[in-house]
């Protein structure tokens, strides 16, 4: 026992003129947290309009996505963390006495420095997320190469009486009821190439042309 | 024991002391007796109120066993500081909660 046990009991006995001062205090300073979490909420749904995604692959666009999504709940943890370790949550009423308030500070103060080490281990989280997002938008093409276009491979038969089979390749237009029309590359530029149906000795799709 | 009013003020450590009654109500306790230095009738109170997230440990009653005290005798002692807002001898004890 000494004289700072005398100074937590006229401490603790101060508490009784302080209580809706306290209580308002902690009330004024979480609606001021809480409004800035509703800026950082709105701030990051305008940022991650869809509209900013719409040059991305699929995967590119759900990845993006993942980690805005990811950073966004880390930063509302971190703030919240540090709205903890700053104000404090209202708790369950205590007899109040030197001893309580005396353990209930050392207790509080190894709290406050866990969540402030929580708010920034998540900031930092965040920042790595948000970073990966960007990442994903500059390097979507090389992260996700999109497939190329199928071509389809025609045998057709020869039309004089030799027997021979010519390969016709390109892009499959239409079908219709006696032709495949296909979108061939020939040295003159491109064109449409009905082949009769009753020409076509088989069919196959592949990645690109045959040599 | 007579109360000493003339017993000069000094911050003086009692230890802890018994022969103190306590009365509870919903929100306080109060601990009356004798202050064990200058002998005056003292009477403090202790009140709840929210102390954030403290909480008691697990199965354990959420008051404490102990708590210290200061005297309260109403007298005004001599040499007590000018600064002070205390109104008794300076006195300082503990008294032991009935659970």
């Amino acid at each position: 026992m000494s004289l700072a046990d005398k100074k937590w009991a006229k401490l603790a006995d101060e508490q009784q003129f302080k209580r809706v001062e306290n209580i308002r205090s902690s009330a004024a300073n979480w609606r001021t947290g809480l409004i800035a979490l509703t800026a950082l909420l709105a701030t990051v749904t305008i940022l991650k309009g869809p509209e900013k995604a719409s040059g991305l692959s699929d995967e590119g666009r759900m990845l993006a996505a993942l980690l805005l999504g990811v950073a966004l709940a880390l930063l509302l943890i971190g703030s919240l963390a540090a709205m903890r370790a700053a104000f404090g949550y209202p708790g369950d009423e205590h007899l109040i006495t030197g001893e309580a308030l005396r353990e209930w500070t050392a207790n509080e103060a190894r709290t406050a420095k866990r969540w402030v080490k929580r708010a920034v281990w998540s900031f930092f989280l965040a920042v790595i997320a948000v970073a990966g997002a960007v990442g994903v938008t500059w390097f979507d093409g090389d992260l996700f190469p999109a497939d190329p276009a199928g071509v389809v491979v025609v045998e057709r038969h020869s039309t004089d009486d030799s027997g021979e089979t010519i390969v016709v390749c390109g892009e499959l237009r239409r079908i219709t009821s006696t032709s495949l029309i296909l979108q061939v590359a020939r040295p003159t530029g491109e064109r449409s190439e009905p082949i009769p149906l009753d020409e076509v000795a088989g069919v196959a799709i592949e990645s690109e042309c045959p040599e | 024991m007579a109360h000493d009013s003339a017993l000069k003020w000094a911050e003086e450590d009692r230890g802890l002391q018994t022969g103190f009654t306590t009365e509870r109500t919903s929100d306080t306790v109060i601990v009356r007796g004798a202050c064990p230095r200058c002998g005056g009738e003292t009477e403090w109170t202790f009140r709840t109120g929210d102390m954030g997230s403290l909480s008691a440990p697990a199965g354990q009653d959420a008051r404490p066993q102990t708590a210290t005290v200061i005297c309260s005798c109403g007298s005004a002692h001599p040499d007590r500081p000018a600064d002070s807002d205390e109104d008794g001898c300076g006195a300082f004890w503990k008294v032991r909660f009935e659970r």
